[in-house]
């Protein structure tokens, strides 16, 4: 599983994973994530490009990481999610939360 | 337009369809506005269903004008369904008004494409576009919001969402997913679990709960709470099924949960801000104008009154108009099919046997065909039992436009809609229900004002009620308002001439009551838009008799008035009673036979009395006239003179009689033939059957034959007291105190004179000097019995003694009587000739046993005269004025003349007698000067006291005469109509005290005003 944390610019970050959002990828990420967001950034943005799938643990991850960017006052953004994914997201209305974009 | 070569099948479909959407729209439109803001979506949809399918076929077959308007209504209703527009009574109102119209226009659909809706439409427009302007955008994104049990969260939503939800029939549940426990560990994926949910309903919002995902500093979370919004026609425990999630994950949202949750919500929001997150709230927060949960739509109303001002009652009879198709059942018309193969079998059977001689198979046949015909003729007659519900159906409308139109609350219950009726009856009970509902509702029904300070609740209640009853149907409709003012209708009746102020007199009060079915006699106050124009009531009843129905009244003054109707189940074919006389056979039907009644031959003599020529049977202690039927039949009574005699005791609807008959047979169904024409004329007979002996009966008509007979209702009373009246007493009705002298000796004084009854041993008599005295009330009170004045038998000693003490010009005096004791209010008939002696001014009828009445007067006489000193007692109770003074008394009783002679010449006046309203002018006018206060009876033969009053005040000469009006009939109509015409003051007979101090005032009043004119 290879997280990339891409451009940590200043308070902003993007965090592309490698493979599915699957309970057994997440503690990895998950840790990263908390990294990342312990470092000052504010604006955490999920790059899904190469997500194919997205599990309940899955979202469970990206609200604690919207969770903890509340906190601190940030925004968490996912973007490239794919059709299916986009079509879960917004059904369980996480595009209330933060934004969520499609390919 | 003009091609309705489509005429036959299909615009015929269309058009019964069509009705039968308008049939169940009205009710429909009722439940909705009854609703309220609480709108029932299939209530809703079926209404909009139907104004669909309407204009849908309108479209079809060119129907423009129908289409339009349909597609109006549409539009209306769609706005009630989204829930932007609260279906209020002007909203539903216009709606109704529409779809009479538009059912008006099915009924003419060739020329329906010429009519003129404009107004129609202008009020349904005003309706729609007038609520678009109003902010209609507001009231699409209004949003509302669902409470989260235990939790603070809270899911917004809108409310239109909500409500589309639930259309058709959908219910909406409140489901928690744990993301974890119920997708996760079972190997699903949420998007799956989404997918199954869209599977089995609507998803209509989720929300998930960010406290349980808690953040990535925490431990990953293994409780991921999802919450789902989510409408479904399955059950709760259906979808626990389908979702594997066990019952307490689920939760049923009732519409209120949603609306209750909106206030708390905008507070909420409005206070705190439940999601600060600006992106949570996407379609702009609740604005201040969103919390107004269904905008009122101002509406267009002057464009629809005219629109109704342009309709005089034309849908609205259209409305009730007969149908000449009727629905039926297919698995009836299979069995009628069944029975008509049956039938023919049978007939071939039947047909075999007679061609070869077959004794046996010809009964057998015989046999078959009875049991076919019995079956056919049972299942025949069922396609014409039609539910009474379909006639219920439009009260409804009525009573709710009606209330309105009157400003009164009124709601209406139905039971027994179920209760099937043969569709003749039914449709002729349509025009007498209607007009019996909406006398409820006009006359029955208070203003709420009025109700409220009658202690009842502001909303009136009118009940319609069937029923099966012994063979009949019970239709009974109730009102729980003021119930039928009596004398008003009694007065009403006198004055249109239907009775006459004797016959009215004569009157129970059930009669009273019964008058109202008389033609022009109403009781309502003002005449309305929907009765009290006089015709109606008559109407009813007429209808009703043709219908072989009858009409009871119950009504109880501030309680309220039912009439219960009782119709036959079927017209053709009644159940009747078989009886003959002289071996010729008639029929009575059932429905009139009240109890039929045995007198054996030894007690002809005790069970029927006689009085005049007419015959009277008691039963039970009521009297009823005997009518032979020989007699009015013209043919010789059978010469029986020691067989039993057969009463059949009949409801000639008003009132009843017992009819003797030589023989009783069985009760048989017949089938009614009507009379041929020549002898259609005759009242008597109601038609004629074929017995299963091939011969004819005619049918009796029970009512027909009592008017033979010169019977009726109000004559009856009058009949039976004829036997002790020599003379007639005016049939008043008075309140006499019953007693015994010796045992078997009833005796009777009016109530009125009677200042106290008290019980006395014998032992507390004192005899002094052969006078008899009593201690009472601190001095001696001496005592008289009838024996001493009248020769009568003396008081036993075994008896319970009572003295009735009574007035005598101030002075108490004793009657020494015995019990049993009591009181009865009756007609008077006094046979002043018979049994007079001093003390008795003669004797009457009274519960159906001679009884004496007493003068109190003369026997206060002989106690005068027995005991000089008492008479002292009385001057200073003598009027001053009295002297020289002359009363004159009107009266056509004998013995009330006499008491009310007496009483007044007991305290020093001269008293005048007349015995009539002529006799009473005659003196008048040959004695102007003398006669100084008139008391007159009101009800008197030749001229009334009235029309004496009226004369009187007509004259110069005593236009300032005083005129003392004394009946017993006095209702406030009755004081009213004697003030118009001139009466100084009306008495209730008989008040003694009252009396005198009236005529003391009256002299004294005379005096003063002569006083300064002479001087």
């Amino acid at each position: 599983m290879n997280e990339e944390a891409v451009i940590p610019e200043s308070s902003k970050a993007v965090i592309q994973p490698e493979g599915d959002l699957v309970s057994l990828s997440l503690p990895p990420l998950r840790s990263k994530m908390r990294e990342i967001v312990s470092s000052g950034v504010r604006h955490l943005t999920v790059d899904l490009a190469n997500v194919q799938m997205v599990d309940s643990a899955g979202l469970g991850l990206l609200m604690s990481a919207h969770n903890s960017l509340r906190k601190s006052g940030g925004r968490l953004a996912v973007i490239h999610a794919s059709e299916d994914i986009l079509h879960l997201f917004q059904t369980m209305r996480f595009n209330q939360h933060f934004s969520v974009s499609g390919n | 337009m003009s091609d309705f070569a489509l005429d036959d099948e299909l615009v015929l479909d269309y058009l019964a369809e069509s009705r039968e959407h308008l049939a169940t729209i009205e009710n429909d439109l009722l439940a909705i506005e009854q609703a309220g803001a609480a709108i029932d979506e299939q209530l809703v949809n079926r209404v909009f269903r139907a104004a669909h399918s309407i204009k849908g076929g309108a479209g079809f077959f060119d129907l423009l004008t129908i289409k339009e308007l349909a597609h109006k209504t549409e539009n209306v209703l769609e706005l009630v369904r989204s829930r932007q527009m609260a279906p209020n009574p002007e909203v539903v109102s216009i709606l109704l008004l529409a779809f009479d119209k538009l059912r008006e226009l099915i009924d003419n659909y060739t020329t329906s494409n010429e009519a003129d809706t404009s107004d129609f439409l202008a009020a349904l427009t005003g309706l729609t576009g007038d609520h678009l302007s109003v902010g209609q955008k507001a009231s699409m994104r209004e949003r509302v919001a669902i409470p989260v049990p235990d939790k603070s969260m809270r899911i917004p939503i809108e409310a239109f969402d909500l409500v589309q939800a639930r259309q058709g029939g959908k219910r909406v549940f409140l489901i928690e997913y744990d993301l974890i426990r119920d997708i996760q560990r079972r190997g699903k994926t949420p998007l799956d679990v989404l997918k199954t949910l869209i599977e089995y309903g609507v998803l209509i919002e989720t929300a998930f709960d960010l406290d349980s995902a808690g953040t990535l500093d925490d431990e990953p979370s293994n409780k991921l709470l999802l919450e789902v919004l989510y409408a479904t026609a399955l059950d709760a425990d259906s979808i626990g099924n389908v979702l594997h999630l066990e019952a307490s994950r689920i939760r049923v949202i009732e519409p209120g949960d949603a609306e209750k949750a909106f206030a708390a919500a905008a507070r909420a929001a409005a206070v705190s801000g439940l999601e600060s997150d600006p992106a949570a709230a996407p379609s702009g927060a609740p604005a201040n104008g969103a919390a107004i949960p269904l905008p009122e739509p101002a509406l267009h109303q002057p464009a629809l009154h005219q629109a109704t001002a342009h309709q005089p009652a034309a849908p609205q009879t259209a409305l009730f108009q007969a149908e000449s198709t009727i629905r039926l059942n297919v698995g009836l018309l299979d069995s009628l099919m069944t029975l008509a193969g049956e039938l023919v079998l049978s007939r071939n059977q039947l047909n075999e046997a007679v061609s070869h001689n077959d004794a046996q198979g010809v009964r057998a046949g015989a046999h078959r065909i009875s049991l076919v015909t019995s079956e056919l003729q049972e299942a025949v007659s069922l396609t014409r039992m039609q539910p009474v519900g379909s006639l219920f159906a439009k009260f409804p409308r009525l009573v709710r436009d009606l209330a309105a139109e009157l400003g009164k609350e009124v709601q209406l219950q139905m039971e027994g809609g179920d209760v099937e009726l043969d569709k003749t009856i039914l449709e002729g009970l349509s025009d007498p229900l209607t007009h019996m509902v909406r006398n409820s509702v006009d006359h029955g029904i208070e203003a709420p004002a009025v109700r409220i300070a009658g202690n009842k609740p502001a909303l009136g209640t009118i009940t319609l009620r069937a029923r099966h009853q012994a063979g009949q149907v019970m239709i009974e409709i109730s009102d729980d308002g003021k119930g039928l003012a009596v004398e008003k209708i009694a007065a009403s009746s006198l004055a249109k001439g239907m009775v006459t102020a004797e016959q009215l007199q004569a009157m129970s009060e059930y009669e009273k009551l019964a008058l109202i079915f008389l033609p022009g006699v109403s009781t309502a106050e003002k005449v309305s838009n929907t009765s009290g124009r006089g015709v109606g009531m008559d109407v009813v009843k007429t209808n009703l008799d043709k219908l072989g129905g009858k009409v009871e009244i119950v009504s109880t003054p501030g309680k309220g008035s039912s009439f219960l109707i009782k119709l036959p189940l079927t017209l053709a074919i009644i159940p009747s009673l078989l009886v003959s006389s002289s071996g010729e056979r008639f029929a009575i039907p059932q429905v009139s036979v009240e109890e039929l009644i045995r007198i054996p031959a030894d007690q002809i003599a005790d069970r029927i009395d006689r009085a005049g020529d007419a015959e009277i049977i008691v039963v039970r202690d009521k009297l009823f006239p005997l009518v032979h039927l020989a007699d009015t039949l013209g043919i010789p009574r059978p010469a029986n003179g020691s067989k039993a005699l057969n009463v059949v005791l009949v409801d000639a609807g008003s009132f009843g009689y017992g009819l003797a008959v030589e023989d009783l047979h069985d009760t048989v169904e017949i089938v009614v033939k009507p009379m041929g024409r020549h002898l259609q004329g005759i009242r008597d007979y109601a038609g004629a059957t074929i017995l299963g002996d091939g011969q004819v009966a005619v049918i009796l008509d029970v009512a027909g034959l009592a008017l033979r007979a010169g019977l009726s209702g109000s004559n009856l009373n009058a009949v039976s007291q004829q036997a002790a009246a020599a003379e007639n007493g005016g049939g008043e009705i008075y309140s006499l105190l019953l007693f015994h002298n010796a045992p078997d000796e009833p005796c009777a004084v009016p109530i009125e004179l009677v200042t106290r009854v008290e019980r006395v041993r014998p032992a507390q008599v004192e005899y002094l000097g052969g006078r008899r005295t009593m201690q009472y009330g601190g001095a001696s009170l001496p005592l008289v019995t009838l024996h001493d004045v009248a020769s009568v038998a003396e008081l036993a000693e075994n008896q319970q003694w009572v003295v009735v003490v009574f007035e005598r010009a101030g002075s108490p005096v004793g009657l020494l009587v015995a019990e049993p004791l009591d009181m009865v209010e009756t007609q008077l008939a006094l046979d002043t000739v018979t049994l007079r002696q001093p003390g008795v001014a003669g004797s009457a009828l009274i519960n159906s046993r001679a009884t004496l009445m007493l003068d109190i007067f003369e026997l206060a006489e002989t106690v005068r005269r027995r005991w000089p000193e008492h008479e002292a007692a009385e001057s200073p109770l003598l009027h001053q004025a009295a002297k020289g003074t002359t009363v004159l008394v009107a009266d056509d009783s004998d013995f009330f003349r006499g008491q009310i002679k007496r009483l007044i010449e007991a305290v020093g006046y001269k008293v005048m007698t007349a015995a009539d309203g002529e006799a009473a002018w005659e003196m008048l006018d040959g004695h102007a000067n003398e006669i100084s206060v008139v008391t007159t009876d009101v009800e008197m033969p030749r001229l009334d006291g009235l029309e004496l009053t009226k004369r009187i005040r007509g004259d110069a000469r005593f236009a300032r005469l005083p005129v003392i009006a004394l009946s017993s009939l006095a209702g406030e109509e009755e004081m009213a109509r004697g003030l118009a015409m001139g009466v100084s003051e009306y008495q209730v007979k008989l008040d003694q005290d009252q009396l005198l101090e009236s005529i003391r005032k009256a002299v004294h009043g005379i005096t003063l005003d002569q006083a300064p004119a002479a001087a």
